[in-house]
């Protein structure tokens, strides 16, 4: 027998605005995903201007899978195309430069996840992959006196790849492990008190917007006029087309689920399901940790409308600013959801949890 | 839009369901034109028998709030709205009854036993309700 049930795990969330760690990891990104790169550009244009007397012209500047070398051209043209790919690459490091932008449309500090140390990693890992693709490719045309007599070199097309990756996964371990969340303006559900053989249940919808639908369909046309463009270029490429009909489907299929969740709170716990019966997010009773109702702003959380990750790890399913739910969970990624009515569905969430562990109580009891 | 049972009380399950829905209805929380959930959802949701939720939807179809459509659910009709208005008026009732030392209970039986079936009070038309005479028929 127990004598005491174990204590809930209360998350200790920590204040937003002044983590003592963030300027750290701040710092850490810049170096991994700008200062190096950028350095990597610099050297290898350097290296590559002091070679310039020494290569053929013209000299080999494509290859073919199997490291034959099947394009040639004046070596000007390296000179140009891997600094300025390096550059382009580089530059991808200020996407994570929206989230300034995202941090003025909500209240609350900054907030810093996984996303904000990947993607730094992985501009490194392309930097080094087109560094280590110059490096080799160039040294080896070195003092010959024309690119045609190049010998088929595999290991300068290999090579590169796995430079890359390790590349990428030094840059993310040198970072930090830091996660910031979001600290929401929201109130704790307030459970309704129930008579022993009462039950509550709340019933309602995540419906889609009219702004959501017209972004949605502005999406549509995008990505339908770059298929039908991509599938009328000669010669047809396989690639090209696989990929921007994934993207015309995905756009689709997402436009058309997030029309509608119908979500269910009942003593099970809580249910959002997509009126088409996929996707369907389930909450179960016993994995709620927390019940929060409150203000949610979508663009400033999430980066914008509809079903969605957030950069602190959270999944959204928001349509527009206003109120909605925070569900935390035991294992997984909180939940956040905007729902018209927010108070009774909190209100019977909070019950529906409450309930959990009141039942888990009795079980450990018994056990 | 919440609903509350419990099977412990006396009153009847459809009328318990109808009683949340109706509530929520009186507190604007539920307005004209909403489509209440489908019967078989609330059902599974409340684990219960489907044919009790639609008992109580015919129940609230009965006092003229919501409308029964085969194919279109049970939408609510252009009464809510009259709904919310009065409920400023029972609770005024209800707070000054209160006031006089006289129950609530009194004053629900009070109500139920001036019937429903007496002619609107003069000097006033009846409230409007929008519809179709098969339907007022049914």
């Amino acid at each position: 027998m127990t004598d005491a049930p174990t204590p809930e795990p209360t998350p200790t969330p920590t204040p937003a605005s002044a983590h003592p760690e963030l300027p750290r990891a701040k710092a850490a990104a810049r170096i991994v995903g700008l200062y190096v790169p950028l350095g990597l550009v610099v050297v290898q244009t350097t290296l590559y201007l002091l070679w310039l007397p020494r290569l053929p012209n013209p000299m080999a500047v494509h290859w073919s899978g199997a490291g034959v070398a099947d394009g040639f051209a004046s070596p000007m043209l390296g000179l140009v195309m891997f600094p300025l790919t390096g550059l382009v690459i580089t530059a991808l490091f200020f996407t994570t430069k929206l989230q300034d932008v995202q941090n003025r449309l909500r209240p609350g500090g900054d907030v810093w996840g996984p996303l904000n140390r990947l993607i730094p990693a992985i501009v490194l890992s392309a930097g080094a992959l087109i560094f280590t693709l110059n490096l080799l490719t160039t040294t080896a045309q070195l003092d010959l006196a024309n690119g045609r007599d190049l010998a088929p070199n595999l290991a300068a097309m290999v090579i590169p790849y796995p430079v890359a990756i390790a590349a990428g996964v030094l840059g993310y371990f040198a970072q930090p492990k830091l996660r910031i969340a979001y600290e929401a303006d929201a109130d704790a559900g307030e459970p309704i008190e129930l008579a022993a053989a009462e039950r509550v249940v709340w019933l309602g919808a995540i419906t889609a917007t009219k702004p959501y639908l017209w972004a949605m369909a502005g999406a549509l046309v995008v990505a339908s006029a770059s298929f039908i463009w991509i599938v009328t270029l000669r010669p047809v490429s396989v690639v090209a087309v696989a990929v921007t009909g994934v993207a015309l489907v995905a756009v689709l299929v997402l436009t058309l689920v997030s029309m509608r969740f119908n979500v269910r709170i009942d003593e099970r716990g809580l249910e959002a399901r997509s009126f088409l019966g996929w996707p369907r997010v389930w909450v179960p009773a016993e994995s709620i940790t927390s019940v929060e109702v409150g203000e949610i702003h979508p663009f400033g959380e999430f980066g914008g409308w509809g079903w969605r990750l957030s950069t602190d790890g959270s999944v959204g399913i928001v349509m527009r600013t206003g109120e909605g739910l925070r569900v935390g969970r035991a294992s997984g990624r909180p939940l956040v959801i905007t729902l018209d009515d927010a108070e009774a569905a909190a209100a019977a969430l909070a019950t529906t949890m409450q309930h959990a562990r009141a039942q888990r109580r009795i079980e450990g009891d018994h056990s | 839009m919440l609903i509350r049972i419990d099977e412990a009380s006396e009153r009847a399950i459809y009328a318990q369901i109808a009683d949340s829905v109706r509530s929520d209805i009186a507190a604007g929380k539920i307005r004209s034109g909403t489509t209440l959930p489908a019967a078989k959802r609330l059902a599974e949701a409340l684990d219960i028998n489907v044919h009790t939720v639609l008992r109580a939807y015919q129940q609230l179809r009965d006092e003229r709030l919501v409308d029964l459509r085969r194919g279109r659910g049970a939408v609510v009709t252009s009464l809510a709205e009259t709904l919310v208005e009065l409920s400023g008026e029972v609770r005024a009732l209800v707070d000054r009854a209160h006031a006089l030392g006289v129950s609530q209970e009194t004053v629900a039986a009070m109500v139920a036993g001036i019937g429903g079936q007496g002619p609107p009070p003069a000097g006033r038309d009846p409230i409007p309700l929008q519809f179709s005479k098969e339907q007022a028929a049914a």
